[in-house]
C-alpha cells in the first residue's frame, strides 16, 4: 500500500467499506484525487487504531465509507 | 469566495472538510441544516487530537429519537473547499455505525455561509458571509 491510488477508483474497489488515505496537506487545492491507501475494510474501530499509529503534522488523512449511509431498511433523519 | 460541489439527490450531503486541531483529518460529514451544532464522534475527536477524556462540559442532546448526554469542546478550523471557520465548537457523541459518518456539519458552523442547495444541478454553492 506504498504507492498512491486515485481515491474514487478505489472506493469502488472496495463497496461498503471504510477507507483511510494519507495525502499531501495542500490547502491551495484541498479537494485530494490521490492518496495512499492505509486501510480497508468493514470496522470504523479499526481504522480508528490504524489512524492513531499514523497520524502526523506532514500529512492530511482522509476518511470515507464507500457504502450507501442510507440502508434501504432505514430511515436517516440527523 | 464562492465555492461549490457536488451531490447526490435524495441522498445525505457530503461536503469535502478539513479538520485541523493538532492533527488534520477530511472525515466524512454530513450537511445538516436542522441541526443546531455540529457533531464529531469521538473516534474522529481522538484522531484530531482532542482529548476526549477531559471534557469541558457536558451538554444534552435532544433529537427526533430522544435525548441524550454529550460532551462540548472547541475544534480549532473547520473547511470546505478552503472556506475556513476557526474556534467552532462541537459536540462530540458517537453516531449511528450503520451512517458511515464521523460527524454532521450544523448550523453554528453554516451560519457563517450563504448556502444554496440546488437540486437540478446536484450540486451545494457556499459564500463566505464576511
Amino acid at each position: 500500500m506504498d504507492e498512491n491510488l486515485n481515491i474514487a477508483e478505489v472506493m469502488q474497489e472496495h463497496p461498503d467499506e471504510w477507507l483511510l488515505f494519507e495525502v499531501l496537506k495542500d490547502h491551495q487545492s484541498p479537494l485530494p484525487v490521490e492518496g495512499r491507501l492505509l486501510f480497508h475494510g468493514k470496522s470504523r474501530e479499526e481504522l480508528h487504531k490504524v489512524l492513531m499509529k499514523v497520524r502526523n503534522h506532514e500529512h492530511s488523512f482522509l476518511i470515507r465509507y464507500s457504502g450507501d449511509p442510507c440502508p434501504p431498511d432505514a430511515v436517516v433523519v440527523l | 469566495m464562492k465555492i461549490s460541489f457536488p451531490f447526490q439527490r435524495g441522498r445525505l450531503i457530503l461536503p469535502p472538510v478539513t479538520i485541523e486541531h493538532q492533527y488534520e483529518t477530511q472525515p466524512a460529514m454530513a450537511l445538516d441544516t436542522g441541526a443546531r451544532m455540529t457533531i464529531i464522534t469521538p473516534q474522529l475527536a481522538e484522531e484530531i487530537g482532542i482529548e476526549v477524556d477531559l471534557p469541558e462540559r457536558e451538554v444534552q442532546l435532544i433529537g427526533v429519537a430522544g435525548s441524550a448526554w454529550a460532551i462540548a469542546t472547541v475544534v480549532n478550523r473547520i473547511s470546505i473547499l478552503g472556506l475556513t471557520v476557526d474556534r467552532v465548537p462541537v459536540i462530540c457523541h458517537p453516531l449511528s455505525p450503520r451512517l458511515g459518518l464521523d460527524g454532521i456539519l450544523g448550523l453554528n458552523f453554516l451560519q457563517h455561509f450563504n448556502l444554496s442547495i440546488h437540486h437540478d444541478t446536484e450540486t451545494v454553492s457556499l459564500e463566505k458571509i464576511c
